[in-house]
């Protein structure tokens, strides 16, 4: 995401900064003291040197545009990888060292560092971390700092580059089932004529049957034109029924959270049709990366509900309960 | 070069260069300054090897440096400034031993820092200005290196990438930034106001390396002083200037009455201390002098020369505050002296006129004042014999003192000058009359003093310096070198005239070397170091500022076709206006670079645009597609893609981009925008 807009720019000291100020004291104050003017001169290039780190610290931070590349929807636990991307807009200035890290959110205070990047040119660089919860997380200030050139003091400002991560389920092993009848992983026959898989039965050929479907051998047996029917097989679908009433703080949902994101990545895998029911809220099922998406993204802000709250409903379709201890039903 | 060579070089550099600003005084041991350089060089190449595992080594030492420096310092043996610079160097000689990263370097620098503030309190040679510069550029490079090395190790940079940031064009900017260091200490020096408070005040120090001394006692056996001393102890301006390049002028420091047989002596009382003493009336002909005895003397005489009207305004060579009021102490023999001490040289003002000629000196007699005659007659119980009739001989004939002067010095003239010592004599003197008929300038003075006195003419012997070479400022400037003794005959109603008996070849230093050369253009580099460096004060700022006003005012009024004084107070007021909004329009610009950098680019980028979309309307044009005065861009691509035309695609990508530029906040890049000219080529 593309920054939006900057805040005014801020100062502190560094460890080295604050010793290299107070001896600057100190050698203005021996220097007014004893009017030794050589003192004067040593003062001269200290303060020379705050000066010139002032300029060149707040040169490097400003006319930079900031960009933040996040991962698709990162599970909890797991290392994932953050890419800052900065272009220096000034003409003639480079911009060295700078520390870009996140004002707020889940990885605040992290650094990425960028050594160099050149009058009119572009760097990247990548944040590797990790978040320990699921979640939606709003992200917005990215605080660009440097010490460059002394590492006296760190000159940064806010930029704002709105975004939002979703942290959803850790990734943990999910509960094995097998899958029943002779059709494909996720499909279920329905015992009448259709276009799947299995055959259904034979009939007489009837205009505007397709060619292809003559049973030649079974027509060559009995002298007439047979067509073979096939199964009509329905997409097998799934509602995880997760019953998330119980009392906050939410930590006792976190297991289950957890089984039933990688049961919907199992079973989306396997091309089910998944859907996600849980106190009062109901996904129906669906198949695809855009469902498997949309449910761990669900469940990724998923919290407890109220224990008088209403019981997840399936709606009549096929369900697997996701309980308290991570059992199925 | 790689990075971390860089970094260690540049660090080391400023390291060496802070230790050289306190060690060009002399005040550090030469044993101390061997051990540093050691350590220096050793931890350089070493690169933390030897420090590594020693730690608590390093800082037992470093502790027993700090512990026998403040004993040092307790005890009297060693200046307060020169421990604590030393145990900078010790702090400095820790961290060069164990440092393993650039994380460790902060200290480094800091003590290093510490080590030229310390050589601030301990030289005011230029030397020190040298070393200033070479660790200002020095130490900016290394602190700029040793940041980018921090953020590489915290990082985990691959050293290839790290190299490849030292490349010429980093070395250029890390040019700019020690010039721009350098040029902001000088504007800062230049510009902060002068106030001082003094509360502490540090002691004058001893002056290192004097030269030349004059103290109540003279031997013939021995000098202190070789010719071929080219180092300056003495520096006057004339007024009316002479503009000869060798001023000739005896300056006289020290005066001796009484002889021993072996050598001088005096121990004449001394006067109430004066801030100004007068010889003579005033005369619009003096020739005026203003003379500076540099610490290099070694002594607090005040040189005299020719004919003394007036001495004033002695003032130390180095100002500082609290300093008890110089003052001139003259004594019976009419020798001054400053009190107190001024160990690092001294300055005054002085009235003088040319010695009378001969004219004026002869026909004075020889009817002497009692005193003169006992205290300028005395002769050493045992003179040789010798030395009485050579006297006789040498002034047979003549009556008048003058002649009898002139007779002594023509043949002491014809005596041969060497600075190499006699065998030890019984009696120098007659040794150097009768056998070795060679010596230096005091066997002459003496020989001339010692026989006029056997001829019955009031004499005394004098010490200090023959010369003054003019240097490029158009100041004289006397060397050790330049030592030299003479005579003084006296005169009645006259006083005391000088006779330098001794050949011209021996009066001059022996100045022709290399190194004398070397030195002559270190001296010249000396006086604007020392005059606008070393002695700037809040006067000298104030007259600058006023300079600058008074140059802009007159500029202004030149400008304007008008003068007067109505109008240069106008313009003061103008002047100071306009270099503050000057000032303040530089400010506003440095500040706000980086912001004008980014409007130039959206500048750019919105005439990237508009050429690109201006040619699009002229395809368009082209293909029967004008777009009408109310119609959007939008509208327009929208019109072309309801007529099929097989460029539609192309008109829509080119009018989203370029509206995205100009209105989405999306900047165009030239090689963007050459592209999608391509891409019209429709």
């Amino acid at each position: 995401m593309r920054e939006e807009r900057r805040r005014r720019r801020r100062l502190r000291f560094t460890r080295e900064g604050w010793y290299y100020s107070l001896f600057t004291l100190g050698v203005g104050i021996a220097a007014l003291n004893t009017g030794n003017n050589l003192l004067f001169l040593v003062l001269g290039l200290q303060l020379s040197a705050i000066l010139i780190s002032g300029v060149l610290s707040e040169s490097a931070v400003q006319g930079l545009r900031l960009e933040r590349v996040l991962p698709a929807d990162p599970p909890a636990r797991g290392g994932f990888a953050v890419t800052y991307r900065v272009r220096n807009l000034k003409r003639h200035w480079p911009s060295f060292t700078l520390l870009i890290a996140e004002k707020d959110g889940p990885f605040a205070g992290q650094r990425a560092s960028v050594l160099y990047v050149g009058p009119d040119g572009r760097a990247e660089t990548t944040l590797h971390t990790s978040v320990p919860r699921r979640g939606r997380f709003q992200l917005d200030r990215l605080v660009v700092s440097t010490r460059f050139p002394f590492g006296f003091f760190e000159k940064y400002i806010h930029v704002s580059v709105p975004d939002e991560l979703y942290v959803v389920p850790a990734r943990v092993r999910p509960l094995e089932r097998r899958a029943r009848g002779g059709c494909r992983d996720g499909e279920r026959p329905e015992g009448r004529a259709g276009r799947g898989a299995e055959l259904h039965g034979l009939r007489e050929m009837r205009a505007g049957d397709d060619r292809r479907h003559v049973h030649w051998r079974k027509s060559a047996a009995v002298g007439r034109l047979l067509v073979a029917e096939r199964e009509h097989e329905q997409r097998r679908r799934v509602v995880l029924l997760v019953d998330n009433r119980g009392p906050e703080p939410g930590d006792w949902l976190e297991g289950p959270l957890e089984q039933a994101a990688a049961v919907a990545r199992m079973l989306s895998g396997r091309g089910l049709e998944v859907g996600l029911a849980t106190s009062g809220e109901y996904l129906p099922p669906a198949s695809g990366p855009v469902q498997l998406k949309r449910l761990l993204r669900r469940l990724a802000e998923l919290g407890p509900a109220q224990s008088s709250g209403p019981a997840p409903d399936p709606k009549r379709e096929g369900a697997l309960a996701i309980g308290a201890g991570g059992g199925a039903a | 070069m790689r990075l971390a060579t860089a970094r260690k070089l540049s660090a080391h550099a400023a390291v060496g260069f802070a230790f050289a600003s306190i060690s060009a005084e002399g005040d550090v041991p030469v044993p101390l300054v061997a051990l540093f350089a050691a350590v220096l060089i050793g931890s350089y190449f070493a690169d933390g090897r030897i420090g590594r595992g020693r730690g608590a080594l390093l800082t037992a030492l470093t502790g027993a440096a700090f512990a026998v420096l403040a004993a040092l310092w307790l005890t009297g043996a060693m200046d307060l400034v020169v421990s604590a610079s030393l145990f900078a160097a010790a702090l400095a000689a820790n961290r060069l031993l164990s440092r393993q990263s650039a994380a460790d370097d902060g200290l480094l620098y800091l003590s290093a820092l510490l080590m030229l503030a310390g050589g601030a309190a301990l030289s005011a040679d230029l030397l020190y200005g040298v070393f200033f510069a070479c660790y200002s550029a020095s130490a900016t490079t290394a602190l700029t290196l040793s940041h980018l090395s921090r953020v590489v190790e915290e990082a985990r940079t691959p050293r290839q990438v790290a190299d490849s940031l030292v490349s010429g064009r980093l070395l250029a900017g890390l040019t700019g930034l020690s010039i721009a260091a350098l040029g902001g200490a000088i504007v800062i020096f230049f510009a902060f106001p002068r106030f001082t408070s003094g509360a502490f005040i540090r002691l004058p120090k001893p002056a290192q390396g004097a030269s030349v001394g004059f103290s109540e006692q003279l031997r013939l056996e021995v000098h202190g002083v070789l010719k071929t001393d080219p180092r300056p102890v003495m520096r006057f301006t004339v007024r009316p200037d002479p503009g000869q390049e060798h001023a000739g002028l005896l300056w006289k420091g020290k005066t001796f009455d009484f002889y021993d047989g072996t050598g001088w002596q005096s121990n004449a009382p001394r006067r109430e201390p004066r801030r100004y003493l007068d010889f003579s009336e005033q005369a619009e002909g003096d020739t005026r002098f203003r003379v500076e005895v540099l610490g290099t003397a070694g002594t607090n005489a005040v040189f005299l020369t020719g004919r003394m009207v007036r001495i004033d305004s002695p003032r130390y060579l180095r100002r500082g505050l609290r300093r008890p009021m110089l003052f001139f102490v003259a004594d019976a023999l009419g020798d001054v002296r400053v009190r107190p001490e001024a160990p690092e040289g001294f300055k005054y003002e002085l009235r003088a006129r040319a010695p009378l000629g001969p004219e004026k000196l002869r026909g004075r007699g020889d009817e002497y004042r009692e005193g003169i005659e006992r205290l300028f007659l005395q002769l050493p119980e045992g003179l040789d014999p010798r030395i009485a009739e050579l006297a006789r001989r040498l002034t047979a004939g003549l009556e008048d003192p003058y002649d009898k002067a002139l007779a002594i010095e023509r043949e002491l003239s014809r005596f041969r000058y060497t600075t190499e010592l006699p065998a030890p004599a019984a009696d120098p003197l007659a040794h150097f009359l009768f056998e070795r008929r060679a010596g230096h300038c005091e066997f002459f003075s003496t020989a001339m003093a010692v026989l006029l006195r056997a001829a019955g003419v009031p004499t005394r012997n004098v010490t200090g310096f023959y010369g003054g070479l003019r240097d490029e400022e158009g100041s004289y400037v006397v060397r050790a070198g330049d030592a030299h003794s003479w005579t003084e005959v006296y005169f009645p109603e006259v006083g005391f005239v000088p006779f330098d008996p001794t050949p011209p070849e021996g009066r001059l230093a022996d100045t022709s070397s290399l190194l004398s050369a070397l030195i002559d253009f270190y001296e010249r580099a000396s006086g604007p170091w020392r005059n606008f460096v070393v002695d700037l004060n809040f006067w000298d700022q104030v007259r600058a500022v006023r300079s600058v006003f008074r140059a802009l005012s007159s500029g202004l009024a030149r400008f304007q076709g008008r003068t007067g004084a109505g109008a240069a107070g106008l313009f003061n007021y103008l002047g100071a206006a306009i270099a503050l909004a000057l000032a303040l329009a530089v400010a506003k610009r440095l500040w706000r670079l980086p912001a004008g950098a980014e409007r130039r680019v959206r500048w750019k980028s919105d005439r990237h645009a508009a050429r690109v979309y201006r040619m699009l309307l002229r395809r368009l044009a082209a293909r029967g597609f004008s777009k009408a005065r109310s119609q959007t861009s939008r509208e327009l691509a929208r019109a072309v893609a309801d007529s099929g035309a097989p460029f539609a695609p192309i008109v829509e990508l080119v009018t989203e981009r370029y509206l995205a530029a100009r209105f989405g906040g999306r900047p165009l890049g030239a090689d963007e925008a050459r592209r999608l000219r391509q891409l019209l080529r429709f």
